[in-house]
């Protein structure tokens, strides 16, 4: 290609002024950059001040907010405890005590050797229990207690128990007086756990305080009055429990006896016997904080009913008893003791000495909580009270288990025990149990 | 250039206060200014064991800014504990853990116009009882 020195010419001199436009638009460049910074800086400066100015803004209008809220809150309050319907909060207060809903559910897998339980009983997936109880906010120093029981009974159908219904009145720390059915307030782990099982850290409760009708030999549930409170004393608190109920029967018990099933007597007290129990306690602070020691005391009448309820005996039930309870971040130890000092009222009178008690050593270590547990029942099978009942017979267990927290709401366990019944039939089995609980 | 680093060490020192500032967050115990608690009540009003002042229900109240600080160095307990001693308390007893405010300015005003209220923030407050610093 050959080149033309007039285009040559041209094409030099647009070179040349290319760069010089390069050489000054540098120069220009540098000089822009430099007023940039600076405009930069001002506007930095400016937004800094929009920024100081709206965030002083957003907190009055924050502050107001609160104040707002802060009042209607405290409106709130007063209407409660003034008793009166709270009209346009009125949502809100529904809202409030609908959140007061709790509960307990758990399902599992047993696998046990006892030969006495129908096969279909003792293994496969089981359904444990779904428990509901509210804590509704009903002003002033109004309190109640609500719990519901859904679960399949051993026949298969669905049962539906009103577990708690207790409607409180708080009149200061020292005295809050609950009418309606309750959790017998003796030893620590009736009303600790019940049926609690996602916060207790076994799968199973010890045998002898188990349900009336699920193998327990103590009136676990009660009618009736109770009065609790605590106070400071040194560093610790103080705390007691007082009860009237009415008193427990045991029914369905044949001339034979061993079959009988204890029974709170919730709808009314048909045979004019009452109960009455106390519980002290004090739960320890500083170097023992998470220490609780207690004793018990339980006395009242049981009538014995055949099938039909014919009345068939009597029979005084009087327990002392005493527990110890610790938890801390690492460990929790549990110990209950009762002794029994019952009387037969009628037929072979006299009285019986008995006892029953457990100890579980549970250690966490990060989300496993390794735990272990020995209880023993020693009940004398001439006293009315234990002979009539089928679950009223001495036995030994030894338990041990891990229990897994999958988050703060939720738990997998895994027992095995070891069982031996003693008296009243000899025999010996093992049994293997998982469990999934949740509580919410 | 000179004034550039200096907004740059600054901002620094801002950010290392801030970070201190985190770590080791004061917590003022504080109650309605109606409401005499001792420092030794603190505890068992928050785990629901102290439920009145003379005649005056409490009313205890987390902050949720602050709640993990005030577990720890106040209450020395953990997350898990402090829950399940809450759903203990409420399954035993029928009582409702503590609400749960958004943040300081929440409880500061909540504190100020309830009587009985007890609450903590991470800021010097006015207007109310300040139980203890921590």
């Amino acid at each position: 290609m050959k080149l033309n020195v007039r285009g040559g010419v041209q094409v030099y001199t647009i070179c040349l002024a290319l760069l010089v436009s390069c050489i000054f638009t540098v120069q220009a460049s540098a000089v822009t950059d430099a007023e940039r910074i600076r405009d930069l800086e001002r506007r930095l400066e400016q937004s800094l001040k929009v920024i100081e100015s709206l965030s002083s803004r957003v907190q009055q209008i924050e502050g107001k907010v609160g104040t707002v809220e802060t009042r209607v809150q405290a409106a709130e309050v007063a209407v409660q405890d003034a008793g009166a319907p709270s009209g346009p909060s009125q949502a809100d207060s529904i809202l409030s005590q609908l959140t007061q809903l709790h509960g307990f559910a758990d399902v599992g897998y047993v696998y046990s050797g006892d030969r006495a339980t129908p096969a279909d009983q003792s293994r496969g997936f089981t359904l444990g229990s779904f428990d509901i109880y509210l804590t509704p906010k009903l002003g002033g120093n109004t309190k109640a207690l609500i719990e519901l029981i859904f679960e399949y009974d051993a026949a298969g159908d669905i049962v539906l128990d009103l577990e708690r219904l207790q409607l409180g009145y708080a009149f200061n720390d020292l005295l809050t007086l609950w009418a309606g059915r309750f959790h017998t307030p003796f030893g620590y782990w009736n009303t600790g756990f019940h049926h609690g099982l996602q916060i207790q850290t076994s799968a199973i409760r010890p045998v002898f305080v188990d349900f009336e009708d699920a193998g327990g030999i103590l009136p676990v549930h009660g009618n009736g009055l109770w009065a609790a409170g605590g106070e400071k004393i040194g560093s610790g608190r103080a705390t007691y429990d007082l009860y009237l109920t009415n008193g427990s029967r045991i029914k369905g018990v044949t001339t034979a006896g061993g079959d009988g099933e204890l029974n709170a007597n919730n709808v009314s007290n048909d045979n004019g016997n009452y109960h009455v129990g106390v519980n002290a306690g004090y739960e320890f602070a500083d170097a023992l904080d998470g220490l609780k020691l207690g004793a018990h005391w339980y006395r009242g009448k049981v009538n014995g009913y055949d099938p039909d309820d014919m009345d068939l005996s009597q029979s005084q039930l009087h327990i002392l008893g005493a527990y110890a309870y610790f938890y801390d971040f690492d460990w929790e130890v549990i110990a209950e003791y009762y002794k029994f000092y019952n009387k037969n009222l009628t037929g072979a009178v006299g009285t019986g000495t008995s006892w029953a008690g457990f100890v579980q050593v549970a250690r966490t270590i990060d989300n496993f909580t390794p735990y272990v547990r020995l209880e023993k029942a020693d009940l004398d099978q001439m006293d009315n009270y234990f002979n009539q009942q089928a679950s009223g017979q001495s036995y030994r267990k030894g338990a041990a288990g891990v229990k897994y927290d999958l988050n703060l709401k939720s738990v997998i366990k895994v027992e095995l025990s070891h069982t031996n019944l003693v008296d009243r039939t000899l025999e010996n089995y093992n049994e293997i149990r998982t469990q999934y609980a949740i509580r919410f | 250039m000179n004034n550039k680093i200096n907004l740059i060490i600054v901002c620094l020192l801002s950010l290392l206060i801030c970070a201190s500032a985190q770590a080791y967050a004061e917590i003022y115990v504080i109650s309605h200014s109606g409401t005499t608690l001792s420092e030794s009540d603190i505890k068992d009003v928050f785990l629901g064991s102290k439920q009145f002042s003379d005649s005056t229900k409490l009313v205890p109240v987390d902050n949720s800014g602050a709640q993990e600080e005030f577990v720890t160095s106040v209450l020395k307990m953990n997350a898990r504990k402090y829950s399940t001693a809450w759903t203990k308390k409420s399954f035993r007893d029928g009582i409702n853990p503590p609400a749960v405010k958004s943040g300081d300015t929440d409880v500061l005003n909540f504190v100020k116009n309830t009587p009985g209220a007890v609450g903590y923030v991470t800021s010097a407050p006015s207007g109310v009882n300040v139980l203890k610093k921590y």
